[in-house]
Order: structure tokens, then C-alpha cells, then sequence
């Protein structure tokens, strides 16, 4: 197999930087704490991006085996396990996972871990793997295999404090003869404190991360189901990149004899926008188990939004699907939505003229639903205005141009129709601020 | 047990479905190889591959529109995510398995050589996500921080991204994470990939693996670039819509648009020509621009553009970016051709 590395590994400079300085002259004084300092700053660009505990706590051995010592593990606790990563000159990061309860509270990483204090191991020459000075300052036996060829050595297990608690320790190795004098020592300690505020914050991302992930799961996008005789294709994309939800949604639920498909704009944009989705999309899956018509789906949702106080606007639009024989029967109704497009066999694109009063806005709101069938093989397509008003270099991109790309592509796929619609319309926006977009495509097809 | 198979004749079959928007059938045959007992990245290397080779030339020969073209592609993505998902209903990767993105460049529509990089890396145990076309560079990095990935492995088939994939590869490194660059943007010897900043180069996707397996496990943030040129890149690529558009008036000033069929083709094409000259000078390859004005010609030409129509293109996009030193030395009419 043909490798090419390229670009440059993580190789710092940092030879010199743990050697006692302690009588030498002023200028090589000088020099390492100049060294030093240069490296803390090198580690501090290095962490900067790092938002994933594991992945931060990786470039930590990455900067630290080598450049400064032979070897390093970082543990880390959340009261229920501990979680070990270590790493020597040569091999790969080694990584362990013990419960928290197993820890020996007078072992050397135990009192770091309690006292939040630095502490200071010798480990004799001819001393095994199994030896328990070993054991206790790297209680993962898994972990000890590097650690072999490294002997007489000393062994410093320093605390990794934030936010006031102690939530792991670095521990490091260094054959004796090099050591660790009170300057070294404050040196790391100095690193492991920029560290552990780095660290902490990987930590407390991934649980609100977590939590939101958890919050935002019926929010994003669904999964849409397998229709016998239906082909459904998508496209999504939101206006808020950073905030990867938005005001557009659409949902299809049902079974094969009967479903139900939705596509809505909720003004506004972003997470507050979509959490209004979320909100339209359970009223019509609960509309369209007591009748799929889409048109007292519609009235029911724009009860539900009434009800609510707060004055927002949703656009919509709503379909019944069926199979007779070899014909989708759709029955679309609409409420201040785009109208939807069926392309045709023949690839003529017609459009579907469904409308209705926007959501939210007027207590008696009555929609009516316009009745649709498709071949197999034609295709209904919904969408949100962010498709017509992309913005280009001159012009959005408009209702023409859709129709121009749907006829061009012709009767296919559904997917191909989708994404022909999809490249030109990135081609179109380039690099513009857009608002969401969403496109939903129904087609007919065999069993 | 695997029967042996006339490749070339299933290419062709497999062609013809996808010349007809016909899904039905390309999944019907892929489905009956594989009960055959082909797997999926023999399917890739065999079947999916060489087809799609063969649907970028029926378009650049002009026997394709661009729409079939996009049909044929879509329909492939989707034949293959269908073997991906019926894959992995089947295996699961193992919990502790390496994680890595696979993804596409931003604004980059070519999806299949991203999805036979993750297929391969499935087939090895690797636990991974693919982002697919277009992918936002934000969402990228999200998930790069979601996931914690061992390496993050970037798509980009035109070189006119080549800016973007700077960017990303910027973006990940940022976060301390390995990122592997491929697709045909790149020059096989690597030098492009080096240039902008990323850990390693995958010239194909079978080794990919192996590849992943030799990164280092962190690395520091990219380098800022210091080559000549390097920041007019980023001027080229923010404009090249507007210069891309100057061109055009000039060429069409220049030799009349008899037949218009070729024009669409110019506008389509030319934001990916000026967008060469970026790729260029973040590359630091005057050779991006050669071969994406060669291709320009040989596209326009099959679609009978009048002659001198690579002329006035030239000159053209030398006039649209006087202002710019270093772009100017490569698209000078005077520049090695």
C-alpha cells in the first residue's frame, strides 16, 4: 500500500526543561525558565481546541511523553469508576477503566485524589511490575508493562483540581538521576494546573451535551418509515449551522394502507423555532390518529396553536397518502404554505394549488384539501420557502428555476430528483447566509 | 462461495440502469451479486467505482446531461448507503471500537468516494460516522467534539475547494484530532494534501486503514501557510462568484453565443475554474489551474463552443484578476500550459 505522511508531528522542543538548574549559571537559568514558559504557552495553543475529554487528554500525553518526560497517566473520576490513560516513549496511549470504590485511599494515588496533593513515589531498581510501589501510583496492572524498562525512577502523582473538587491526578515517571527538584517540581504542577481547567472544561461540555442531545432528539429531523409502494427523499439543511436545528420540519407517519406527511415553517429560526416544531409535529401525529384528512389535521394543529398564548406563525402543508392499485392518491391541504410540485412521467412539473390561512393566526380557519394521483414513478414535491428565496450573486434563486431543474432531470428517482434540486441550489447559494430549507419528496412506485 | 463474474458487462448493465434513473433494477443487480457472494467493497471496487469513472465521462463528452449525471450519482449513493445499512443490521462494530468522521468538504457534492472510504474503514472494525455531502464545516467540528474521533478523514473531488478543505483541516486539527485527506483534488504524491496542513494523504481507499492505523494519536494545530500567494487564495475563493461572472461577460463579448447550449456550461463551470486558481495558490500548485482550465476547454468544446472560446477565457480571467499578483502569474497567457 502506497503511505504518505505529511504534515508535521507534535515534536516540541523541551530537552532541558526538567534538569535541576540549581547552580548553573544565571544564563542557563534563564534560558529554561524562558524554555518553560514557551512550552506552557505551546500546551496552552495545543488545548485550546480540544472540546473532547479523551481526545484533550491524549494531546496532554502527546505533550508531555517525550518532549518533557518518559512516561505519563492521566486518571480521571466521577465518583462511580476510574478511567486511566497512560503512555510511554514507545506504543500507543494504553487505557483502563476500574469502579472507583476498588482505589486504596493510602496509596499514593489515592491521597492525591483525596488530599488534592502532590505526592512524591520512589520506585527501587529490580522492583517488578507486580511490586505494590508500583501498584500504587498505577493501580491498573494493564498499565505497568511500559513502565518495565524504566528503573530506578521516580514517580509524581499530581492532583487535577477545578471548580473545587479533585476529579483526577497526572501522574508521571522519570528515571532517577534526573528527578524532580522543588523548581521541577512547581514546574509541573504549574502544567498540571492549566491542564485540569482544560480538562474540566471538556468534562462539563460533554454533559450539557449530553443534555442537550437528550432534549433535542425529537427536534431534529426523523427517521421516516419504509411505505410499501412509496419512495420518500429529503433534503435539510438549517439556517444557524452552529445550532444544527431550525423553524423547518417535516414528518411522514402512517402505515401502508394510510400516512400522513407534513411539512411546516415555523417563523422564527433556530433552537427556539425548533422547539415550536416539535409542538406542531406532536399536534398533527395526534390529529392524524383520530382522521387523516389532512385538512382537519390542519385545523386541529391551528387550534393547538391558538391555545398556546404566545402569537406565533406556522405555515404548512399536509398530506393524505394511499396506494390504490398502482396510483398514490394524495390528498394535500395547505395553510400559507409553497405550493407543492408533482413532476410528471413525462417530466412536466406541475404545480399543486393547495392553500389556506397560515397557523396561529385566525380561530375559524377552514382548509380544503385538493386531491392529487400519481403514477408510478411521478413525484410530489414539498418544500419551505428557503428554496425559492436562496439568495444569489443577482437574484433568488425563484420558482422558475426549480421548475427548470425538476424538468431537466426529468421522472426519476426520487433521491435524484432531490438532489439535482439540492447542487443547484448550493450553487446558487455559495457561501450566503440562507434561511432553512427543507425539501420532502413523495414518489409512487412498485411494491 | 463467489462465482466468477464478467465485470465490464455488469458495468455496463449496471450503466444502463443508471442512464434510465432506473433504481429498481441498479439495486437489483448489486442485491443478486452480493447473493452471489461479492461483498460490499468488492461491489465498490468492481461495480460502483468503475461506473461512476465511466458517468463522469459521458458527461464531460457531452453524451449525458448534467441532470442524468446527478441521477446517475444519486442513485448510486443510494444503492450503496442501502448495502451500508443492510451491512450493518447484520454486524455491528463492537463497542470499544475506534471511532472516526468520514465526511466531505463543504459545498462538495461527490459523496461516493467518501462512502467507499467508510465502507472500507467499516469492513476493518471501525466505528463510523459519515457526515455525506455538503456538510457543514460547523457540524463537522461538532461532531468532532461530540465523538472524539481517532481521525477524521476529508473528501474533496474538486480542486476549487481546496480553500474549504484548508479550513476544515484547520478546524480539526484545532481540536487536536488526526485529519486524512483524499479525492481526486489532491495529486497522488501528496504534495497538495501537505501543503495544506493535513496529518497524512490517502491516495486510495483500500489502504485507508492501514493509514489510520499509523496516525499519530494527537497532533498541534495546523501551521499558519506561509507560502507566496497563500492569502490571495482567500481573496480569489471569497469573490470567485463575482470574478467567475466577469469572465463570462467577457467571453460572451468575445465570440457569440450561436448556439446557447454551451453558455450554461460556461456559467456552471467557470466558478470552479476561478475557484482552481484558489485551490492553487492554498496548494501551492500552479498545476490546479492547468488542469482545471484543460478540463474547462475539453467540456466547452463538446458542447460546441465557438472557437476561441478558450481564448477569450483565458484572457478573460487574466483581466478579472490583474489586481492579484500571484493569481495573476498563473493564469498569465504567458504562464507554462
Amino acid at each position: 500500500m502506497d503511505v504518505h505522511h505529511v504534515g508535521e508531528h507534535a515534536q516540541m522542543p523541551g530537552q532541558g526543561l526538567l534538569t535541576p538548574a540549581e547552580g548553573s549559571p544565571v544564563r542557563e537559568r534563564l534560558q529554561q525558565a524562558s524554555d518553560r514558559a514557551a512550552y506552557l504557552s505551546r500546551v496552552a495553543r495545543g488545548l485550546s481546541g480540544a472540546l473532547h475529554t479523551d481526545r484533550a487528554v491524549e494531546l496532554v500525553l502527546e505533550m508531555l511523553v517525550g518532549p518533557v518526560v518518559d512516561w505519563a497517566q492521566v486518571t480521571l473520576t466521577d465518583r462511580r469508576q476510574l478511567r486511566f490513560r497512560a503512555r510511554a516513549l514507545e506504543g500507543p496511549v494504553a487505557t483502563a477503566v476500574r469502579p472507583a470504590g476498588g482505589l486504596d485511599p493510602r496509596s499514593s494515588l489515592g491521597r492525591t485524589l483525596t488530599t488534592g496533593l502532590t505526592d512524591l513515589l520512589m520506585v527501587p531498581d529490580g522492583d517488578d511490575a507486580d511490586s505494590s510501589a508500583l501498584a500504587s501510583a498505577v493501580p491498573a496492572e494493564e498499565l505497568r508493562g511500559s513502565l518495565v524498562s524504566i528503573r530506578p525512577m521516580d514517580m509524581l502523582t499530581i492532583a487535577l483540581s477545578a471548580r473545587g473538587t479533585t476529579y483526577g491526578a497526572l501522574t508521571i515517571a522519570q528515571r532517577t538521576g534526573i528527578g524532580f527538584d522543588a523548581d521541577a517540581v512547581a514546574f509541573l504542577e504549574d502544567f498540571a494546573h492549566r491542564v485540569a481547567v482544560t480538562l474540566d472544561t471538556t468534562r462539563a461540555l460533554a454533559e450539557s451535551r449530553r443534555v442537550a442531545a437528550v432534549l433535542s432528539r425529537d427536534l431534529a429531523p426523523p427517521r421516516l418509515p419504509d411505505l410499501a409502494g412509496v419512495e420518500l427523499a429529503t433534503y435539510y439543511r438549517v439556517a444557524f449551522e452552529q445550532e444544527a436545528l431550525g423553524g423547518d420540519f417535516y414528518d411522514v407517519h402512517g402505515d401502508d394502507t394510510e400516512w400522513t406527511a407534513v411539512m411546516g415553517d415555523v417563523c422564527g429560526k433556530g433552537v427556539e423555532a425548533a422547539v415550536l416544531t416539535g409542538r406542531v409535529r406532536q399536534a398533527v401525529r395526534t390529529g392524524a390518529l383520530i382522521d387523516r384528512d389532512p385538512a382537519q389535521v390542519l385545523r386541529l394543529a391551528n387550534r393547538v396553536l391558538l391555545a398556546d398564548s404566545d402569537e406565533t406563525f406556522v405555515t404548512a402543508v399536509c398530506a393524505r397518502g394511499r396506494k390504490v392499485g398502482d396510483v398514490l392518491h394524495l390528498d394535500i391541504a395547505a395553510a400559507g404554505h409553497p405550493e407543492p410540485l408533482v413532476v410528471r412521467r413525462d417530466g412536466s412539473v406541475e404545480q399543486v394549488p393547495a392553500s389556506g390561512t397560515v397557523l396561529g393566526l385566525l380561530e375559524d380557519s377552514v382548509y380544503t384539501a385538493v386531491h392529487v394521483e400519481l403514477a408510478e414513478g411521478e413525484t410530489c414535491l414539498f418544500y419551505t420557502d428557503g428554496v425559492p428565496e436562496a439568495p444569489g450573486l443577482r437574484a433568488r434563486f425563484g420558482e422558475d428555476r426549480m421548475r427548470e431543474v425538476l424538468e431537466a432531470t426529468g421522472a426519476c428517482h426520487a433521491s435524484a430528483q432531490v438532489e439535482s434540486l439540492a447542487v443547484a441550489l448550493s450553487a446558487h447559494l455559495r457561501d450566503r447566509a440562507h434561511d432553512d430549507i427543507a425539501i420532502l419528496a413523495v414518489q409512487s412506485s412498485a411494491r | 462461495m463467489t462465482v466468477d463474474v464478467a465485470w465490464d458487462e455488469e458495468v455496463e448493465t449496471y450503466l444502463g440502469a443508471l442512464g434510465k434513473g432506473d433504481r429498481t433494477s441498479a439495486l437489483g443487480q448489486v442485491r443478486g451479486l452480493r447473493g452471489e457472494g461479492h461483498d460490499v467493497l468488492a461491489l465498490i471496487h468492481h461495480l460502483l467505482g468503475p461506473a461512476q469513472l465511466r458517468v463522469g465521462e459521458l458527461w464531460v463528452s457531452d453524451s449525458w446531461s448534467v441532470a442524468q449525471e446527478h441521477a446517475a450519482t444519486a442513485i448510486s449513493e443510494a444503492v450503496l448507503t442501502t448495502l451500508a445499512v443492510e451491512r450493518e443490521l447484520s454486524s455491528r462494530p463492537s463497542p470499544d471500537a475506534p471511532s472516526v468522521v468520514v465526511s466531505c468538504v463543504e459545498q462538495e457534492w461527490h459523496a461516493l468516494p467518501a462512502l467507499m472510504v467508510a465502507e472500507h474503514l467499516r469492513a476493518q472494525g471501525y466505528a463510523v460516522s459519515y457526515l455525506g455531502a455538503n456538510s457543514s464545516a460547523q457540524g463537522l467540528v461538532r461532531h468532532v467534539h461530540e465523538v472524539g474521533p481517532r481521525a477524521v478523514l476529508l473528501s474533496s473531488s474538486l480542486s476549487a475547494f481546496l480553500p474549504l478543505a484548508r479550513r476544515q483541516v484547520e478546524a480539526v486539527r484545532e481540536t487536536g484530532t488526526p485529519v486524512v485527506v483524499g479525492g481526486s483534488a489532491f495529486d497522488l504524491a501528496g504534495h497538495r494534501a501537505r501543503a495544506i496542513g493535513a496529518t497524512a494523504f490517502a491516495p486510495s481507499a483500500s489502504g485507508v486503514a492501514e493509514l489510520v492505523e499509523a496516525l499519530p494519536t494527537a497532533v498541534p494545530p495546523a501551521p499558519p501557510l506561509t507560502h507566496p500567494g497563500a492569502d490571495e487564495a482567500f481573496v480569489v475563493f471569497g469573490d470567485r462568484e463575482a470574478i467567475a461572472d466577469e469572465v463570462a461577460r467577457a467571453v460572451l463579448a468575445e465570440v457569440s453565443p450561436h448556439a446557447p447550449g454551451w453558455v450554461r456550461v460556461l456559467e456552471d463551470q467557470l466558478p470552479h475554474v476561478v475557484g482552481s486558481v484558489a485551490g492553487a495558490l492554498v496548494a501551492d500548485d500552479p498545476s490546479v489551474v492547468r488542469h482545471a482550465l484543460a478540463w474547462a476547454e475539453v467540456v466547452l468544446t463538446n458542447r460546441q463552443a465557438p472557437e476561441g472560446t478558450g481564448t477569450a477565457l483565458r484572457q478573460g480571467l487574466a483581466d478579472a484578476l490583474r489586481e492579484l499578483p500571484a493569481a495573476s502569474r498563473l493564469v498569465a497567457p504567458d504562464a507554462a500550459v
